[in-house]
């Protein structure tokens, strides 16, 4: 039996609570999720807006994702439409990023002596913010369980110093600790004889919320959400406010995505609208990094501080 | 003595696509460098793993080889002052070179006397030597894809954290990525965490091995390969080699360990295209058929990096992986089969192809009308042709194709051959996109050639009429590869069509309307195709310019008749009728007005008589040459032309002050022109 202050990490909620503990002694903020619909934990503020600029970030959380195209109606065992990420994002990547991850693993439990770990290349992009970067993804007996990504550009802007970014997929590293094949199976918690699953907890949600997303949301209205949250980003870009900005652009692209979803938009059409998404994101990453400089970036290390803060000025 | 030279560069795990590449890069440099620097070397092996990169080297020369060296110094005048003493530009030079003035000597040349040093560079000590080498082969390397980490500047395919370099058992300093090199190296990521400390840098491959690393590619592509033969014999399996995927393997594994899996039978009903490439493309599996029968089996096998503790787990957790991707396809695979193919037709007319050139609805609509009069012109089935087209892109609407979009085409066979579709027609749409690259097989049959050719017309005519084509690197439809396409199907025997009036038609056919500008430039660009793969072949320019002259877009013609060409050029007697051309080429050029036939009453020499008999003779003669392609007859038969026409020109003057005796003899040189123009126009012929 775990004991107090021990996370169970035979439930989800324990895996939640193990990998925030691991993370928070090794310096980082913890954040809650975002409170919006987004893609991924990356789209949190504290990741794509954070990545940029010089100064110092370490933060961990959880981010409920939404990709509505992978909605399968609670019938796939492993794909949803809504999922959970645990992300972690270090600027300027610690040396020993990749045995800090490994370790964390350790901390739940997998034993690198019986399961085969590896690191398989995989370079990140999200063509929506205009970021990428270069890393991995984590494979754990052949399943992907973490993107592992070194940040170089965000919202069109070189990362410096380099954001390492850990991406852990929840539900799969559940399924391996509980050994269950569904995740509507996982346990979510246990409390004396009562066990809640989540199934328990989603199911129902996975089946209606596939429903709405493929059949029932209404196009028309996508495609004036879309022009409206374009609208709104511009004119809150000329207002020099960076962050509701930013909300424009999730909003926009979660529109992008369900629209997407009802097969709405042509693969030539697709790619035009995925440019107008990025176009906000770069001027909303631009105007985001104006106003740290105006901030003189107070979370910087001085003599990177200083160095950036002279070349701006030159 | 002679030395071992050890460097690792110890990196986070490299990307498994660059890592072959940068390995050759590496050797290439690193054998550069020490031939540059006169430094003598064995064998240079190379060292590329996940987590490392570098080489060892064997037989280093103690130091490299003396080198004689010559400088000249100032002028003697400029050397000594009035007094006879050395200056201070003599004393400068001297210095430089650190030798005293009395070792220089004294060389006249036409601008005066000079003062010249003659000596010899020794040769530098291996260990003073070749850490310079490897910093310099390092920074050097082509790096496709590199990445910048923590707060510091340099770049590298992913971040390096340790660096090796020994001659025998010395250290020899290197610095780079901002670490000094020693004699520190990591093994297995997790079967040998702790550091190892070489005692000498022959013992590396030693200590290597029992860290758990292999660390050479080769060698582990065997330990791979030979693994994965054990699994599948151990469970009467049978693999078929997979050289790509077998060096992918073997780049993200340092310590090669086989696996067989399994999953349940009931996949095996999905397609076996699309549950290899659920395999093979997601997770790295090979797949394995029955020994006896040869079919797929439900058996996989994975290569993990480790010696696990239970191997058991690492099963079942790839078996786990694996049921998920089989779920999908066999989700899409069921959901695309509660409709035919051909109910999915409707669903192109809303995806857009090009925005002023329609959707695939309409796209494909038109490739059905070309195909119809081809088919007809060919005395083919035009209802077949249509069907074959009208399904053709209708796969791309279905969940595998849209989850697996490189089974486009296969996929589409396989459902059409699924409602019945007739078997011609079934073939013919998995050969659309054939071919696909450079190396890889056209259609079999007429029908996929023909469907695959109109496709490859319509995109091509297409953006041309929409003002897109390909501009320097960029050509985002693939257009030069579509021309290649066309120009390898048009070689398939049952072929072998003039292209013109099929470009025209499909020009036509867009709904953009276009000049005679944009069908020439069509033509230009596919002839321009047509001419870099010739000359790929070492065919030269000007041959391909003069049949290409004479036959345009049959393309097949010009290929033969470019080829003829080549092998006639070093003829001498060709040559002179070549230039016999040019002069007659050069000549009409000049030639303003319209030419009547050749009137023989008006000749006044035996030239001109012998000439345009022998020209009456040829033409009928080359021209059943040319209808048999058998153009090396016909080039004799021009060949043979060349007393008549030599005699010609040294006997007559073209240019007669009588007008109808001029007009006469440029006639009988547009005659020479007309008759050698039926094989190519070889006045285009360089020497």
């Amino acid at each position: 039996m775990p004991t107090a202050g021990t996370p169970d990490v035979s439930t989800f909620q324990g895996l939640i609570l193990a990998l925030q503990q691991y993370w928070a002694e090794h310096g980082c903020v913890i954040l809650q999720p975002y409170d919006m619909e987004v893609g991924a934990g990356t789209f949190h503020p504290a990741t794509f807006l954070r990545a940029i600029g010089p100064e110092r970030w370490n933060a961990a959380y959880v981010q409920p994702s939404r990709r509505p195209t992978d909605g399968r109606y609670g019938e796939n065992p492993n794909r949803g439409q809504h999922y959970y990420q645990f992300q972690v994002v270090m600027k300027p990547n610690p040396e020993n990023l990749v045995e800090l991850y490994f370790d964390s693993l350790k901390s739940l439990g997998i034993d690198s002596s019986v399961h085969d770990l590896r690191l398989v290349e995989d370079n990140w992009e999200s063509p929506t913010l205009g970021a990428w970067g270069l890393g991995w993804e984590v494979w754990l007996n052949g399943m992907e369980v973490t993107q592992f990504t070194y940040f170089q550009q965000a919202g069109g802007l070189e990362c410096y110093p380099v954001t390492g970014e850990l991406t852990y997929g929840l539900e799969r590293i559940a399924m391996y600790l509980q050994n269950v094949e569904s995740m509507y199976d996982l346990v979510w918690t246990r409390h004396d004889d009562t066990i809640v699953t989540y199934g328990d907890v989603f199911l129902q949600n996975e089946q209606e919320m596939s429903a709405y997303n493929f059949e029932h949301a209404n196009t028309e209205f996508l495609f004036d959400a879309f022009n409206e949250s374009e609208r709104m980003c511009e004119q809150l870009l000329t207002a020099e406010l960076p962050l509701p900005a930013y909300e424009q652009v999730l909003k926009a692209s979660h529109t992008f995505n369900l629209l997407d979803a009802r097969h709405a938009i042509s693969v030539t059409e697709r790619q035009r609208f995925i440019l107008r998404v990025r176009n906000l994101a770069r001027q909303v990453a631009a105007a985001y990094y104006q106003s740290r400089l105006n901030k003189g970036f107070p979370l910087a290390d001085p003599d990177i501080r200083a160095s950036i803060l002279k070349e701006a000025a030159s | 003595m002679s030395h071992f030279y050890l460097f690792e560069l110890g990196c986070e795990e490299l990307p498994s696509s660059a890592l072959p590449n940068m390995a050759a890069d590496l050797q290439t440099h690193v054998e550069s460098a020490l031939k540059t620097a006169m430094l003598g070397y064995g064998k240079v092996e190379v060292i590329a793993a996940p987590r490392r990169l570098g080489v060892m080297i064997e037989h280093v020369a103690p130091r490299s080889e003396d080198k004689a060296v010559e400088r000249k110094g100032p002028a003697v005048k400029a050397a000594f002052d009035a007094n006879n003493e050395p200056t201070k530009a003599l004393l400068g030079f001297c210095r430089s070179l650190g030798v005293e003035p009395d070792a220089l000597t004294v060389e006249e040349s036409e601008k005066g006397a000079w003062l010249v040093y003659r000596g010899t560079d020794p040769g530098v000590l291996a260990n003073e030597l070749i850490g310079s080498l490897m910093t310099e082969a390092v920074s050097g390397l082509p790096l496709a894809k590199a990445m910048r980490w923590g707060s510091q500047r340099d770049e590298f395919p992913r971040p390096v954290h340790w660096i090796v370099s020994m001659l025998d058992n010395e250290v020899v300093p290197v610095e780079l990525f901002g670490l000094s090199a020693g004699r520190t190296t990591f093994g297995h990521r997790f079967h040998a965490p702790d550091a190892i400390q070489l005692e000498h840098a022959t013992d590396y491959q030693r200590a290597m091995q029992n860290a758990f690393v292999i660390a050479s590619l080769e060698s582990r592509k065997e330990a791979c390969w030979k693994s994965i033969q054990q699994v599948a014999a151990d469970h009467q399996l049978q693999v078929e080699p997979d050289e790509s995927l077998l060096e992918e393997i073997a780049c993200l594994v340092e310590w090669p360990v086989a696996l067989c899996g399994e999953f349940e039978d009931r996949f095996l009903e999905v397609p076996d295209i699309a549950l290899i490439a659920a395999m093979r493309g997601h997770q790295k599996y090979f797949h394995t058929r029955n020994c006896v029968t040869g079919d797929l089996s439900n058996h996989f096998i994975t290569v993990s990096n480790i010696q696990s503790q239970k191997p058991d787990e690492v099963i079942r957790g790839n078996q786990r992986v694996i049921r998920a991707r089989l779920s999908d396809a066999a989700f899409f695979y069921h959901t695309d089969c509660q409709k035919t193919l051909f109910e999915r037709r409707a669903a192109l007319d809303s995806i857009t192809f090009h925005p002023d050139l329609g959707s695939l609805g309409d796209k494909t609509a038109r490739i059905a009308s070309l195909l119809k009069a081809m088919s007809e012109a060919m005395n083919m089935s035009p209802d077949q042709a249509v069907r074959a087209a009208e399904l053709s892109r209708c796969d791309l609407v279905t969940e595998m194709v849209l989850e697996f979009d490189e089974l486009q085409g296969a996929m589409g066979s396989i459902y059409a051959t699924r409602d019945g579709e007739d078997v011609e027609v079934c073939d013919a749409i998995g050969d659309l996109y054939a071919p696909a690259g450079l190396h890889d097989d056209i259609p079999q049959t007429r029908l996929g050639c023909l469907l695959a050719l109109a496709d490859k017309l319509d995109t091509l005519t297409g953006l041309f009429a929409a003002k897109q084509p390909p501009t320097g690197s960029k050509d985002p439809f693939a257009l030069r590869r579509a021309a290649i396409g066309m120009l390898r199907i048009n070689e398939h025997p049952e072929l072998q069509l003039d292209l013109q009036p099929w470009v025209e038609q499909a020009l036509a056919g867009q709904p953009i309307q276009s000049d005679k500008d944009t069908l020439d430039a069509v033509i230009q660009f596919i002839q321009d195709r047509e001419r870099v793969r010739l000359t790929d072949q070492g065919i030269g320019h000007d041959a391909v310019h003069a049949a290409q002259a004479s036959h345009g877009l049959k393309t097949t013609r010009v290929t033969k008749v470019a080829h003829t060409l080549y092998q006639w050029q070093t003829n001498n007697e060709f040559a002179a009728v070549v230039e016999g051309n040019k002069r007659a080429a050069n000549l009409l050029s000049k030639y303003p007005d319209a030419l009547k036939p050749v009137d023989p009453t008006r000749f006044e020499s035996d030239a001109e008589e012998a000439l345009f008999r022998a020209l009456q003779q040829a033409s009928a003669s080359v021209a059943a040459d040319v209808s048999r392609e058998t153009f090396n007859q016909a080039l004799e038969t021009i060949v043979s032309l060349k007393g008549p026409i030599d005699a010609f020109f040294e006997s007559v003057m073209v240019n007669a002050d009588d007008v109808s005796l001029r007009e006469n003899r440029y006639a009988l040189l547009h005659e020479v022109r007309s008759v050698v123009m039926q094989v190519a126009d070889i006045s285009m012929i360089q020497y």
